[in-house]
């Protein structure tokens, strides 16, 4: 499923004195299959975005009411997520939620239920659109915790609340994934875990990107993360998109990045210094080129890196 | 003098289960920089709730500034190790800024006048200033967050710990925090221990232990314990970026000097690079 929405606007509490423009004439297009990354400070309007992306925030369904109250001129907001037009108040959204899983910060703050098994099937049955038979609902359930890495006899019966961090999140996303999304949207999947635990979620989403889950879109801070694994990188700032580009074009702006107060991957802080001893790596700024580059640019062939 | 003491300090949550601290020895001097290293569920957050008594310990001896953690002396030696957590919404206690900030002054029952001067000290000591009568629910993480701090600090303790504070900022609220209290400790002489995940911080501190299944396995300088790269990697730690970088480039006979930072490891590079191109 494509994702594509041009002129998205959205503004908290509109027509009160606490209105603030979140998103401000947004055109972005995600094209099935990326692994794609949405980088930006906080408050930048990124979670808003993302969160339009399976209706928790909606389009105002009657633009043209709405917008008439507003004095706007007529809307040419389009929103559409594969078939869905998410713009049109009689889409189904509940099939949608099902085809777009959403993974909130630190998911594992709503796990809820006694057993894990428990946990996970929620969704699933929740989704389902008529009631499933318990073998569809075990089989789910095995499914969704295996792929996240998790032995289903061994962990089924425990409370989610007895495993470690990074065990938890695993479940968590379990329990979304449960549905078979097309599209996975995960805010901050690797947030707070100790680094073991990172590499095992960047892990994870390769593997669901590879089997289940068609486009993969992240939100993070962690730069060296978004070098490491996107196709493609939005950068919001104050409501708008400014960048739209693969890692490895994006962080040549690294000055520009740095001016919207956002991070670059170390490897491109390192270049920029670089270019002041006048080298220019031209590296793609994942860790492994750059050793690659830089071993090439010392005569070592690169080779053995 | 030493600020906190564990003497084979022994924990487990659950009575006959598995410690969670075993047999524990160390020390923080007063004044040091501790950074605390170690996966998920190696024991850091125990050691640390242990410290001011919010866990009774098992077994073994805790002393803060040479006396003996027990019952009757609890309340006296939280005043002076304070506990600022990782989520800074759960560290909230009033909707204004100030409010907040007196709560713990308040709770310990200090005159008004005091608790007046002690707001201005540690709005001060965060650099809050001018969000004195802000509402805490509009601020950033980072700025939650050093309101958190600074409530930890109009108590005046001797000991701050931070048990991975900096975990749900991001960058830009995790270098505001790590200067903060880096600062705390230079200029007040607050003795910190900072608990993290994030091997970049632990740059800072003077001193580092490494903790596994509530043991403690390494400790030295933080530059040291990245040195013992293969022995971090079987406590499922990794070095910070820059330090693995270093380390690839060596192995692939660029002799770069283990560095710390962006701009210093392009210096070592394009020294490097000029004398092998001669």
């Amino acid at each position: 499923m494509r994702i594509q929405a041009e002129h998205l606007s959205y503004t908290y509490n509109p027509g009160s004195p606490f209105a603030s423009a979140a998103l401000k004439d947004v055109s972005l297009t995600v094209e099935e299959g990326e692994f794609f990354g949405i980088i930006g400070h906080t408050g930048s309007g990124k979670s808003t975005f993302v969160q339009h992306l399976n209706a928790l925030l909606r389009v105002p369904t009657s633009l043209k009411k709405y917008h008439k109250k507003r004095k706007d001129p007529p809307s040419d907001t389009v929103l559409k997520v594969g078939e869905f037009d998410l713009t049109d108040k009689k889409t189904d959204f509940n099939a949608l939620r099902s085809k777009v899983g959403m993974v909130m910060q630190y998911p594992e703050y709503q796990l809820f239920a006694e057993t894990v098994f428990e946990d996970v099937a929620f969704g699933f049955k929740n989704f389902a659109p008529e009631k499933p038979t318990k073998e569809q609902v075990e089989n789910a359930v095995r499914d969704a915790l295996t792929i996240v890495g998790l032995d289903y006899e061994e962990v089924k019966e425990m409370s989610p609340f007895d495993l470690s961090g990074g065990q938890k999140r695993r479940v968590a996303i379990a329990g979304v994934i449960v549905t078979k999304p097309e599209i996975l949207v995960l805010d901050e999947p690797a947030a707070g875990l100790d680094p073991l635990g990172k590499q095992e979620v960047m892990e994870l989403l390769h593997r669901l990107h590879a089997s289940w889950c068609r486009t993969i879109i992240i939100v993070s801070h962690d730069m060296d993360e978004i070098a490491e694994n996107c196709t493609r990188v939005a950068v919001f700032s104050d409501g708008e998109v400014k960048y739209v580009l693969p890692p490895k074009e994006l962080f040549t702006h690294a000055e520009e990045l740095l001016a919207l107060g956002l991070d670059v991957p170390l490897t491109a802080k390192v270049c920029l210094a670089l270019k002041q001893y006048g080298i220019d790596l031209k590296c793609d700024f994942t860790t492994e080129d750059f050793l690659q580059k830089t071993l090439a640019l010392a005569g070592k062939g690169g080779a053995s890196a | 003098m030493k600020a906190i003491e564990f003497e084979n300090v022994s924990f487990s949550y659950e009575e006959g289960g598995a410690f969670a601290i075993k047999n524990l020895n160390f020390s923080v001097g007063e004044g040091e920089f501790l950074a605390v290293l170690g996966h998920n569920g190696s024991g850091k957050s125990t050691l640390a709730r242990l410290a001011n008594g919010l866990l009774e310990a098992d077994g073994g001896t805790i002393r803060v500034f040479g006396e003996e953690l027990t019952e009757k002396n609890l309340f006296e030696i939280r005043k002076q190790v304070g506990i600022v957590f990782q989520n800074p919404d759960n560290q909230t206690v009033a909707s204004i800024v100030e409010d907040d900030i007196a709560f713990g002054a308040e709770n310990i029952a200090l005159p008004r006048e005091d608790i007046g001067e002690r707001i201005d000290f540690a709005l001060k000591a965060v650099g809050m200033e001018a969000y004195r009568n802000a509402t805490v629910s509009r601020l950033s993480g980072g700025q939650k967050q050093r309101v958190a701090i600074a409530g930890v600090l109009a108590v005046m303790p001797k000991v701050l710990i931070l048990d991975e504070s900096t975990a749900m900022l991001d960058p830009k609220g995790r270098r505001e925090i790590i200067d903060c209290v880096t600062r705390l400790n230079r200029e007040e002489g607050i003795t910190v221990v900072l608990i993290t995940h994030f091997m970049e911080e632990a740059l800072r501190a003077s001193r580092a232990i490494v903790m596994n299944r509530g043991e403690i396995v390494m400790q030295g300088t933080p530059e040291d314990i990245f040195e013992r790269h293969e022995e971090l990697l079987t406590y499922n730690l990794t070095l910070p970026l820059i330090g693995r970088i270093c380390k690839d480039l060596r192995a692939g006979g660029l002799p770069v000097a283990d560095t710390l930072d962006a701009s210093s490891l392009a210096k070592e590079i394009a020294l490097c690079v000029s004398k092998q191109s001669i």
